[in-house]
């Protein structure tokens, strides 16, 4: 089975943890990594896309010293190697402005505001894996456990 | 007050003393808060103030009060208004502050030199044109003044309302965070027990997770765990956990093949137990932002005898310490004399301080980030100064760095709303003492400079 991804990024190690937390479930079919900072992040990416793995899904905070989770997950978007890979912005402060360039310019794909509910980002991950997993015509059957079944459904019917 | 005369007008004052102002039959002594014109009422005379000094009061609303405009010191005219704009009428109440000698023409008096300087109201003319440009400069100062009032009057009121919010706040949050620290703590003790009893093996990995240090970072989690995923052939995740709990591969080996394939619950433990941990960090966290909120607001102004600074400076880095973590801060205390000062007042100055210099240190990437505070009592000032090795403060940004809502922080979390220098800086001069940045790349220094004389309680 190829080895598919999910990147987690949070200054607050202790908040980094918790989000890790709730998607235990899905640790034995993704990978999952921490980072704690968006250029740790970014070196990350680019050692993982050498290595010719999947990246499906980066969930990222706002609020961090140097570079910001927009700032983050729009460069993403810009980058040709990484343009579908599924972003959430999960954060606990951000002004309108931040979060208008989230949507228009980083595209993010889910909006999470802490303090967050460990279910719910769960859910929305699991919807948003099965959307990358169906366009990027991996193999779902293997994973069925931790996928949506709803959204499966719907986009291979 | 009016500023000196010019030389001309000087002249021009001494040569109408010397034409009108001489006659002794025309001469008045005021004693000490004698009214020498009532506001309103007639007035036919021009006076010449020779000494003393006279007050002008002005009454907006009648039987209301009087408001103090300025004084006239010699030679000043008095009148001038009601003389040449023949009004006639006293347009302020104006009353001698010192003794006085003033003289003075009436309408009567025989113009001089005509021939020369022309009819009396051209040879006064510089005399009303002084008055007038001096009056309006008064106004214009009294419109500077009522304008900065009214701006501090603003900023007191939305520190006011900032402080009532932040305290209101903050007893809702301590209450919850009472209820989350407390429950955790006990289910933390209760699972402790319960694993001692039940399950010895898990306990010594529960228990290693909640005594765990700091910890590695991500990075250093990711780099160690592959070392362990080749020495022991595991997967990746696995290789993380173990990288989390051991320094080296060898100690794994060294527990047997038993442990490897337990891996994954005793990796479970221990991350409980790390959880356990996280939870208090995450709750003094939160209850250090709470107690920066507050002092932030804070009304606790009252000034006692016997507050050190170096006290003051400690409380900031303790109020601090969970926001630096990454910082170098270095502290030389040296010996300072006991003050009458509000603590939390300088508790927040440090923290304002610290703050600012904390986050120039994060704005750039930098190798070895440092904040270095030292404090000295030097030639009758307590001198404190927080530099940092930042990128500096912009040329051009020095100006504004005081002003409120002035903040160079984009996007970040900002409790100081922009208002943290010019809050300092205020409690820094309500104590008479002075705060001064000198900043160039690689080097920010603000120091304080606090008189003693003024700060000991002793007047």
């Amino acid at each position: 089975m190829e080895t598919i991804n999910i990147i987690c990024v949070d200054d607050q190690r202790e908040v980094l943890s918790a989000v890790v937390r709730d998607l235990a479930p899905l640790a034995d079919y993704f990978n999952i990594e921490e980072c704690e900072s968006a250029a740790e992040c970014e070196e990350l990416m680019d050692e993982l896309d050498a290595d010719g793995e999947h990246i499906a899904l980066v969930i990222s905070d706002h609020v961090m010293p140097l570079k910001t989770g927009v700032q983050l997950l729009t460069e993403i978007a810009d980058d040709s190697r990484f343009k579908e890979v599924k972003k959430i912005l999960l954060t606990g402060l951000a002004t309108h402005a931040d979060t208008i360039k989230a949507v228009n310019q980083a595209h993010i794909d889910h909006y999470l505001e802490k303090a967050w509910d460990g279910q719910e980002l769960l859910q929305i991950s699991k919807q948003l894996l099965t959307e990358y997993i169906v366009s990027q015509g991996l193999d779902y059957e293997s994973r069925l456990a931790v996928l949506d079944a709803p959204t499966l459904y719907k986009l291979i019917q | 007050m009016f500023s000196d005369p010019s030389p001309e007008i000087a002249a021009t004052i001494s040569r109408l003393q010397r034409c009108y102002f001489n006659q002794p039959e025309r001469q008045l002594w005021l004693k000490q808060g004698e009214v020498l014109l009532e506001q309103g009422q007639v007035n036919e005379k021009l006076f010449l103030l020779l000494s003393g000094q006279l007050t002008a009061y002005y009454q907006v609303e009648p039987n209301g009060e009087f408001f103090e405009l300025n004084h006239f010191n010699p030679p000043s005219f008095t009148g001038v208004h009601s003389y040449f704009s023949g009004s006639y009428c006293a347009r302020f109440r104006v009353v001698a502050s010192e003794d006085c000698v003033l003289a003075y023409i009436d309408t009567q008096v025989e113009v001089k030199q005509e021939a020369e300087f022309g009819p009396l109201a051209q040879q006064f003319m510089p005399v009303i044109v002084n008055e007038l440009s001096q009056r309006q400069i008064l106004a214009m100062h009294a419109q500077v003044e009522h304008n900065l009032a009214q701006q501090r009057a603003m900023q007191a009121e939305k520190m006011s309302t900032i402080g009532q919010l932040a305290s209101g706040l903050s007893h809702e949050l301590n209450n919850a965070l009472g209820a989350i620290s407390g429950k955790s703590a006990y289910f933390e003790r209760f699972m402790d027990q319960h694993f001692e009893q039940y399950f010895p093996t898990q306990h010594h990995y529960f228990r290693a997770g909640l005594d765990s240090k700091q910890g590695l970072d991500s990075k250093l989690v990711r780099s160690r765990g592959k070392i362990f995923e080749q020495a022991l052939g595991v997967e990746r995740d696995q290789g993380k956990a173990l990288a989390r709990i051991f320094a080296h591969p060898d100690e794994v080996t060294a527990l047997g093949k038993g442990f490897l394939k337990r891996l994954d619950e005793y990796a479970d433990y221990w991350q409980l137990g790390r959880d356990f941990k996280e939870l208090k960090q995450a709750v003094n966290h939160a209850t250090g932002i709470i107690k920066s909120v507050r002092l932030l607001g804070a009304d606790d102004t009252e000034r006692k005898y016997g507050v050190d600074i170096n006290d003051t400076i400690n409380c900031a880095l303790d109020l601090m310490s969970s926001h630096c973590r990454s910082v170098d801060i270095r502290i030389q205390a040296g010996q300072l004399p006991l003050l009458c000062a509000s603590h939390a007042e300088w508790v927040q100055v440090w923290v304002n301080l610290i703050k600012n210099a904390y986050e120039a240190l994060l704005s750039q990437p930098n190798p070895a980030p440092l904040i270095r505070i030292k404090t000295q009592l030097s030639g009758g000032f307590v001198q404190v100064s927080i530099e940092d090795n930042g990128p500096g403060i912009a040329p051009n940004l020095m100006q504004s760095i005081f002003q409120p809502d002035m903040t160079t922080k984009k996007g970040g979390l900002s409790f100081g709303l922009g208002l943290g220098l010019s809050i300092s800086q205020r409690i820094i001069s309500s104590y008479q003492g002075e705060l001064k940045v000198v900043s160039q790349p690689g080097l920010t220094c603000f120091s304080v400079f606090l008189p003693i004389e003024v700060n000991n309680g002793n007047n």
